[in-house]
């Protein structure tokens, strides 16, 4: 037989040996209601002033959200892309647009640019090329 | 025997400011008994039970509005009550200098003359290997011995696990078999 069990079928021990004064039951939640009277905080007004009673503790709180709001945006948000603007900046512009444009056609806007100045000629040139026919261009310039 | 109504009724009611000291007095009501019995076996002494009691349901009074009801009233209080007691003992001993065994001897002086305490000669040695255990040893021992309080609940209230808890309990039944047969030449086995 364990010793538990032993101690567990000797009754002699079990029985409560400590008393109290007499009506002591009767007479302690008067007691504790006495004492929780002369506190005018009811738990409803506790709970409400919680904030008031830790200045510091909701103070400290403040300071610590806004320091971890200045974080999170500064290198979280602003920070990025900060680094992407000056990454465009330096680029070479024939890395960003290369991919993006077929060559030939920025070759010809090039030359259409190189040859700003553009005169009748050039302009009769590139019409009857486009297959517009002679008449309809002179309608046009003595409109 | 006066019938309580349910832990929520009691809890809701409290927190509605027109009911609130009503229902706490009948919250005090239905638990004074078992909270008062948990803590005087702690402290031995019935002054010192009652301050721990009345300082219990203050602090419970503070507190209600916090209280979560995901565990069980009943298992809040005896949390409180037992904290209440352990730091009543841990101020109490804090310049004491007297030995383990002295202190015991002594405790047992003051129980012969409490007018509040009528056990015999084995009672009284009882409650000297009691105060031999740690503190926490005892707390689980009386819990689980005198009032057979389950250990699930037990782990609940002291915040320990089950299996530690078993093992406290075994080692404070160890203790006080081998201080029993050595002193009173008591034979648990009779």
């Amino acid at each position: 037989m364990n010793s538990q069990s032993n101690m567990n079928q000797n009754s002699i021990h079990k029985k409560n040996p400590f008393t109290v004064p007499e009506g002591y039951f009767e007479t302690f939640s008067d007691k504790v209601m006495r004492q929780i009277n002369e506190t005018p905080v009811s738990p409803k007004e506790i709970k409400r002033n919680l904030f008031l009673r830790h200045p510091f503790a909701i103070a400290a709180s403040i300071v610590g959200f806004l320091l971890i709001s200045y974080t999170v945006v500064h290198f979280l948000i602003y920070k990025p892309a900060e680094k992407y603007k000056q990454l465009a900046q330096q680029a070479d512009i024939e890395e960003i647009i290369l991919p993006l444009v077929d060559e030939n056609e920025i070759a010809e806007a090039f030359d259409y640019t190189a040859n700003a100045s553009l005169d009748g000629d050039d302009i009769e040139n590139y019409l009857l090329n486009k297959n517009i026919h002679e008449k309809a261009i002179s309608n046009y310039i003595n409109k | 025997m006066k019938q309580h109504r349910s832990d929520t009724d009691i809890i809701n009611d409290i927190l509605q400011v027109e009911t609130s000291h009503a229902a706490f007095r009948e919250l005090i009501e239905k638990y004074q008994t078992p909270l008062y019995w948990h803590v005087r076996k702690i402290v031995l002494n019935h002054d010192d039970a009652d301050d721990i009691l009345q300082n219990t349901f203050i602090k419970v009074w503070s507190a209600i509005p916090q209280f979560r009801q995901q565990s069980k009233l009943y298992t809040w209080l005896f949390r409180i009550a037992t904290n209440e007691a352990l730091t009543f003992l841990k101020q109490k001993n804090k310049n004491n200098t007297l030995s383990i065994d002295d202190l015991s001897s002594e405790w047992i002086t003051k129980l012969r003359a409490d007018p509040y305490f009528n056990g015999d000669e084995t009672e009284l040695a009882m409650q000297k290997v009691l105060l031999l255990l740690p503190d926490k040893q005892r707390i689980v021992f009386n819990m689980r011995y005198y009032d057979e309080i389950p250990y699930e609940e037990m782990s609940e209230i002291l915040e320990t696990s089950v299996g530690a808890l078993k093992a406290s309990y075994h080692h404070a039944v160890k203790k006080i078999e081998n201080y029993l047969q050595q002193s009173l030449n008591l034979s648990l086995n009779e």
